[in-house]
């Protein structure tokens, strides 16, 4: 799953998507961290409470005996990708996830200040789950009192944007997000379809449907006689569905909407008195639908009241 | 070209005399004209002549040296004029020092502004009601403030922007776009705000001209023999810097314009930071166009101007097209006003526009000459002051009135091993308000090799005491990331 072609492609994937952080870097499982291990991650209150007790100017040397106590990065971690915007100095955060599902986080800064506001931040979210730091508010941000607006959304607050970045992060270490790791993909061979990436494992699925739900649709399609004309883009269930069905019930047809057009009229013609279209209402060709849908509509009309002819001429 | 100008003729002088300054101008007052029949006299848009406070009305702490002279006493003369300047932050008095930024108001400005929106706020231009006529009599007697602050030849030639970016991006967008073709070359400076570099830059990928970026002398000046030396008959335009915003250095405009005529190039001088801080007359400078933001000269924001040799205007196209900017309108096509008309589309600043003519107004009855004289006192006192703090790299040239070094008054610095922001959020503790980061000049401070730094820039209203509580707090900042 961690292919170096599917790093690649993650990696393009959140470029492309703006997702600066860990855009080149692959997740990595380091599995010698434990829960344990990582800083027990401390409640925002708890470390605010220190913040609060002092005063002035001993906030900001509170925060710089932070800083320091920061492990500083190497350069090879200094680097574009891990830059948080958004700081009048230079912010760099990176985010692991330990072996027992919680993050590390990393930071440092060419700034004191930004560095204790950056120290202070993984104190607070280290150890947490990627869910967890999720639902870490933003107003927690003003418990520190450095400022009046340390909440707001703005270009300029570094504190905010720090705060953003790590759940960023945790975004794509959500398990689940591991679609950012691999591109989806299907591979089919004479003997089976294999799918990689939680997109196409999904959509994979759908190959397989519901017998039950086969059966109850045939049954009904036939007793009714009703003909069926879906479009390419209908939910796989739906398709998954209709395909299984039509092997046994040949009046369902799944194409583009002219194929679906010829066939509506075809159906029609041979006597078919109820049709049910599945369409995507994006799909344009609605416009050239409409007179065909039309037409169906009287072929129908008009089959069924040969129909009533032919049963008044037979009485 | 069809013509439309609908403004009203202005007929009348009252010549006043500042009591403070000696300089004598002339104001207008309108007189009835076929476009202005319900004008009445007296009215209360009339700009009212700026009243300083006296001498004695506010004097701050004393100040450190006894070297008093009677430039000294201007701040403390103007002071009590600006109102937000006598204010605590964190309980200490503010001191100001981001004029660079922006500057403040004074009341005069702010009673001009407040006048005009609680007296006779109206459209201008359009309506023959008593209301809007005043607007526009206010409006267009406030472009002949502007103009006669920079010693245009006529109104005329004053294009009301938003700011100064604004017009750049005006003349990249009309002029630049007819005139500027693949392979032209456009000349610029390292130290550029990026206002006078990303335009170009827009420009140049539209059409394939070239820029060029004139270095720095190693005392940090414009290196005008480099500027020589890229000057060829393929420059079109010299877009240039009046006085640096971080460096602080002063630029030889008549040379680069002589420079300029050389090759039929034209100039384009950005003077927002030497519009609000010395006299400033385009006649003698020379160049061909010139840009200011009003909020750097005690005017409100969204006000600022272009001015243009009237010939010139007269030969750009259109840029933003829509209301006033028109002669007559028809369903497939247009016909447009005069300069500066042309480039004024849609409902204008009004009130900002007023205040940036009583802005112009409250400063010449200073005198730009005594602004200038004050300015380069207490400019060469921040800077002898600051380098005298230990671990101090100021950036740009020190003043040297001998070999006729000019620094304007504001010092961009970096302190050993300490951030600019750092420096920055502690002083902030202390009351005193300076900037930290690239200050808009990128490109400037990557030539230089540095990723941020600190900025105090003064105005008319800062006093050396000021000064002195600054470099205090400095030193006491810098002890303070030592200590810890």
């Amino acid at each position: 799953m961690d292919s170096q072609f599917g790093t690649r492609r993650a990696s393009m994937f959140c470029k492309q998507n703006n997702l600066s952080a860990l855009a080149s870097r692959p997740l990595v499982y380091a599995a010698s961290v434990t829960r344990e291990d990582a800083s027990r991650n401390i409640a925002f209150e708890e470390l605010a409470s220190d913040f609060q007790d002092a005063e002035g100017t001993e906030r900001f040397k509170l925060l710089i005996q932070y800083a320091k106590n920061l492990e500083p990065m190497s350069d090879s971690e200094r680097a574009m990708e891990n830059r948080i915007m958004g700081c009048t100095s230079q912010v760099w955060i990176t985010a692991e996830l330990g072996a027992d599902g919680s993050i590390i986080y990393r930071g440092d800064s060419d700034s004191d200040i930004s560095k204790g506001l950056c120290a202070v931040l993984i104190k607070c979210l280290s150890g947490l789950t990627p869910l967890e730091v999720l639902e870490v508010p933003t107003e927690k941000l003003s418990l520190f009192g450095f400022s009046e607006d340390a909440a707001t959304a703005s270009r300029t607050n570094g504190f905010y944007n720090m705060l953003e970045a790590m759940k960023k992060s945790a975004r794509l270490l959500t398990p689940g997000a591991g679609a950012a790791s691999v591109f989806p993909s299907l591979t089919i061979s004479a003997d089976a379809v294999t799918a990689q990436g939680d997109f196409a494992l999904s959509q994979a699925k759908f190959l397989e449907p519901d017998a039950a739900a086969v059966d109850r649709l045939v049954e009904a399609l036939s007793a009714k006689k009703i003909g069926v004309v879906a479009h390419f883009y209908m939910d796989p269930e739906v398709q998954g569905v209709l395909s299984a069905a039509a092997k046994r019930w040949p009046h369902i047809h799944i194409s583009d909407s002219l194929v679906m057009a010829d066939r509506a009229v075809g159906m029609a013609e041979a006597g078919y008195v109820t049709l049910r279209v599945f369409h995507r209402l994006f799909c344009l060709p609605s416009l050239h639908w409409h007179p065909v849908r039309l037409r169906a509509r009287a072929l129908v009309r008009e089959a069924a009241s040969r129909r009533l002819a032919a049963k008044a001429l037979a009485t | 070209m069809n013509t439309h100008i609908s403004q009203p003729r202005l007929r009348s002088y009252h010549f006043r005399t500042s009591p403070e300054s000696g300089t004598t101008f002339a104001s207008r007052v309108p007189l009835l004209t076929p476009q202005t029949k319900h004008v009445s006299h007296g009215s209360p848009f009339v700009v009212e002549w700026p009243r300083h406070a006296s001498r004695n009305s506010h004097v701050l702490s004393v100040c450190a040296t006894n070297d008093v002279s009677i430039e000294t006493d201007l701040a403390s003369e103007v002071r009590a004029d600006f109102p937000l300047l006598d204010q605590e932050v964190y309980g200490k008095p503010l001191v100001y020092l981001d004029n660079a930024a922006t500057s403040q108001k004074p009341k005069q400005v702010l009673d001009v502004l407040a006048a005009y929106y609680t007296g006779y706020n109206s459209n201008v231009h359009r309506g023959v009601h008593n209301l809007s006529a005043k607007s526009t009599t206010a409006y267009e007697q406030a472009r002949e403030q502007v103009a006669r602050f920079v010693n245009a030849d006529s109104w005329k030639e004053i294009v009301y922007t938003r700011n100064a970016s604004e017009a750049i991006n005006l003349v990249a967008n009309t002029w630049g776009a007819e005139n500027i073709g693949e392979g032209d070359e456009i000349v610029l400076s390292v130290m550029e705000h990026h206002s006078n570099i990303v335009p170009w830059q827009l420009l140049a990928k539209r059409t394939g001209a070239v820029l060029r970026f004139v270095g720095l002398t190693e005392d940090e000046r414009l290196d005008m023999e480099e500027l020589r030396g890229l000057v060829n008959s393929r420059t079109k335009l010299i877009s240039i810097a009046h006085v640096s915003n971080t460096l602080g250095c002063v630029n030889p405009v008549e040379e680069i314009v002589s420079l300029a005529k050389e090759v039929d190039a034209k100039v384009l001088l950005d003077a927002c930071q030497s519009v609000p801080h010395m006299p400033v007359d385009v006649q003698a400078l020379g160049c061909d166009w010139l840009v200011a933001s009003g909020h750097k000269m005690c005017a409100p924001t969204g006000i600022g101007f272009l001015w243009g040799k009237y010939e010139l205007l007269d030969s750009m196209p259109p840029w933003m097209g829509g209301g006033e900017m028109i002669a007559d309108v028809f369903l497939e096509e247009s016909t447009y006003a005069e300069p500066p008309s042309r480039f004024e589309a849609g409902t204008p600043a009004i009130g900002e526009a007023i205040g940036l003519g009583a802005a112009c107004e409250y400063l010449s009855a200073i005198g730009m000459d005594r602004v200038y004289q004050y300015e380069t006192e207490i400019g060469e006192y921040l800077h002898q002051k600051l380098s005298e703090v230990e671990g101090i790299r100021i950036y740009g040239p020190a003043p040297d009135s001998s070999s006729g070094i000019e620094r304007a008054a504001l010092c961009s610095f970096t302190a050993e091993g300490v951030h600019a922001t750092d420096l920055a959020t502690i002083l902030d503790q202390s009351g005193i308000a300076i900037r930290s980061g690239h200050h808009c000049t990128q490109p400037l401070h990557r030539h230089l090799g540095i990723n941020a730094t600190a900025r105090a820039s003064l105005y008319v209203y800062n006093t050396r005491a000021e000064v002195d509580a600054f470099v205090e707090g400095l030193r006491e900042t810098i002890s303070f990331f030592k200590d810890i």
